[in-house]
């Protein structure tokens, strides 16, 4: 396996990628009608005062020398003040970041499980019952955007049944356990407070299955179609003529190749995640990112908004990357010749 | 295309016969499935009740500055079929006038990013090696180098919030895909032989580009409009539903799902039915749209 020249090809392109998307938000921020200093401190602020926040953000400079300084800020790890709640824009987001991370982590956990098996098992049985109920959620599910999902399942559990709570990160009136990683399912574990973690994680499940169903059902439906499309190939055959267990043709020769769509679909639904966990967080009350993002979005804090932006680019590029790396192992095309069929 | 089928004779004659013919063709395959005549149902529906809300809309006056506290939260019944909201509105009426502008936005944001789209990426498909190709598509990969949804909310969160801003932010994040599709295409297309016989008899660049090639991308791109109307309502709906959008009192369905919310559970109609709204626009354009790739994919029957 030759897969460490390739990650770092991968990797200088992801450095030049992000500084593309750094070139691009910036530009958007400050080309943005308006002056982002009056923006942030109001129209009845006094001129002095917003000249000085002005001169504090570089908003007099040449637009090329904003850059550099603003580029230079962050290349030590400062994204600047939030102009809404004068913190450090990067001690907000690690105090609101963890939570939304813990519910993107679950969801993916069910996309990536729930979409792979459901395709998996649909294709295994394809044109049966089975297949075409499969087939008739998925497409339900794909065309029900995930914050519909959160008001049907939170009349469901809220109204109907009262299986799962509808509201926050833990029940009400019990105290968060003590901060190591931020989020409350770890935090709780690495307490030995299992009460803490099960609470918790009961809280997590309803706006995680609302933000995963749309995405699975298109991982499924993906995996069930390449799956299907791979059925029919000659050496499958010849393979099952052979006597190839069943088990070893479909778990290795069929679903190494039929993974490598599925996958990067699911990477770029992940990431689209906390796009729409801004959505379902607001529904189920959970105190994540999304409070946070609304909150500065809706009052133009430029900052904390390039802040937020450049957070997500980071994790999605790293998921690029991983995608890359997991399709590269599945497929020895790109690994050995590094070319993308 | 499905051109390639049986010409029949007064085809040949008239190019408007002809068209017939091929719009006949595609017709008949396009009608062979139910699920993509349901969606063409439900697109048409759609669009005559945004096209004639003022008529249809049970009480019109609704969509826009109106209080009645008298009948404020009522369930749903005969006189309001989805009930009224917290402050006395036919939810129903607030719906409908909602359509029009999720539909003008989905109109204006394809008009633009899928020629702009479109143009970028056969230039790059053609250009495929040089520099041209390596501008265009370098500065295509920032842009999708995070998803749309996103980029949407940031550009529109920070303009000012308006219906003609959240347009411009959703489009700005539209277009690569585009461009990465029509690129995809482009770049194998230019490599067969119609396309090297048209080059070889000294056809123009402006010919090749549009005339030789751009058809034959035309089946998918058609295919990925038809299904973006409903994925545009969607993320103009969650722009909405954050509060970058259209403004209260004009109703927007992102909008009225975030006030309904906060009544949820008790008060479920004034949440439920917005959202069920969004998805029989994304359902009705995705049958529709699965419906025209078949019917203009050339291999399947």
């Amino acid at each position: 396996m030759r897969l460490g020249p390739f990650v770092l090809r991968r990797l200088a392109i992801s450095i030049f990628v992000l500084f593309g998307l750094s070139i691009l938000i910036f530009l958007i921020a400050r080309i943005v009608p308006g002056d982002p200093a009056r923006m942030a401190l109001g129209p009845r602020a006094p001129v002095d005062v917003v000249e000085r926040l002005r001169q504090q953000m570089h908003l007099d400079r040449p637009l090329l020398e904003q850059y550099g300084l603003w580029l230079w800020e962050v290349a030590h790890g400062n994204l600047g003040d939030s102009l809404v709640t004068r913190r450090p824009v990067k001690q907000d987001i690690r105090e609101f970041f963890p939570a939304t991370l813990e519910l993107v982590g679950l969801t993916a956990i069910f996309i990536i499980v729930g979409g792979i098996s459901l395709g998996v098992i649909s294709a295994r049985y394809a044109n049966t019952w089975f297949d075409n109920v499969v087939r008739l959620f998925s497409y339900l599910g794909i065309v029900t955007p995930a914050f519909a999902w959160a008001v049907i399942l939170m009349l469901l559990f809220g109204f109907v049944w009262h299986i799962f709570p509808t509201y926050g990160r833990l029940t009400e009136g019990v105290i968060p356990p003590v901060t190591i990683t931020g989020m409350y399912t770890i935090d709780s574990l690495l307490n030995g407070r299992f009460d803490l973690f099960w609470d918790a994680f009961m809280h997590l499940i309803l706006p995680a299955i609302a933000l995963a169903l749309p995405p699975m059902s298109q991982a499924a439906r993906i995996t069930r179609s390449s799956m299907a499309d791979n059925q029919n190939k000659d050496c499958i055959a010849s393979m099952i003529a052979y006597g190839v267990p069943n088990r070893v043709v479909t778990g290795k020769y069929l679903l190494k190749p039929s993974l490598i769509s599925p996958i990067t679909v699911m990477a770029l639904d992940i990431a689209a995640t906390f796009g729409y966990a801004f959505m379902v967080e607001k529904i189920f009350g959970f105190p994540g990112l999304a409070r946070y993002g609304i909150q500065v979005m809706l009052n133009k804090d430029v900052n904390a908004i390039v802040g937020v932006v450049m957070v997500l680019g980071v994790v999605f590029i790293t998921l690029n990357i991983v995608v890359d790396i997991i399709v590269a192992y599945l497929d020895p095309r790109i690994r050995l010749l590094g070319r993308n069929v | 295309m499905t051109t390639k089928g049986m010409l029949t004779s007064s085809s040949l004659e008239n190019p408007w016969a002809r068209t017939l013919d091929s719009l006949k063709r595609t017709w008949y395959k396009f009608s062979r499935n139910w699920l993509s005549v349901l969606g063409l149902v439900m697109v048409v529906t759609i669009f005559f009740l945004a096209v004639f809300a003022p008529y249809v809309a049970p009480y019109p006056q609704h969509s826009g500055k109106f209080v009645d506290f008298k009948s404020k939260n009522q369930p749903p019944s005969w006189q309001h079929l989805m009930g009224t909201d917290t402050i006395g509105r036919d939810i129903l009426s607030r719906i409908i006038f909602a359509f029009r502008n999720a539909l003008l936005m989905a109109i204006v944001v394809l008009a633009i990013s899928v020629p702009f789209g479109t143009l970028t990426g056969l230039t790059a498909g053609y250009y495929s090696g040089t520099w041209v190709e390596t501008v265009i598509m370098r500065v295509t990969d920032v842009f999708i180098s995070i998803p749309p949804i996103i980029l949407a909310l940031s550009i529109a969160a920070m303009l000012k919030p308006t219906l003609m801003n959240s347009m411009i932010a959703v489009t700005v994040s539209w277009w690569p895909w585009y461009t990465r599709i029509t690129y995809s295409l482009a770049s194998s297309i230019k490599n067969e032989y119609y396309v090297q016989a048209a080059e070889l008899t000294g056809a123009s660049k402006i010919y090749i580009l549009f005339r030789e090639i751009l058809p034959n991308c035309s089946s998918s791109l058609l295919t990925k409009m038809a299904l973006d109307v409903g994925w545009v309502t969607l993320v103009g709906a969650a722009l909405s539903f954050v509060g970058l959008g259209e403004q209260p009192p004009k109703p927007a369905l992102g909008t009225m799902i975030a006030e309904g919310v906060e009544r949820m559970p008790t008060q479920w109609w004034i949440a439920l039915f917005p959202a069920l709204a969004i998805m029989f626009v994304v359902l009705g354009f995705n049958l529709f749209g699965d419906g025209i790739r078949d019917a203009l994919s050339p291999e399947e029957a």
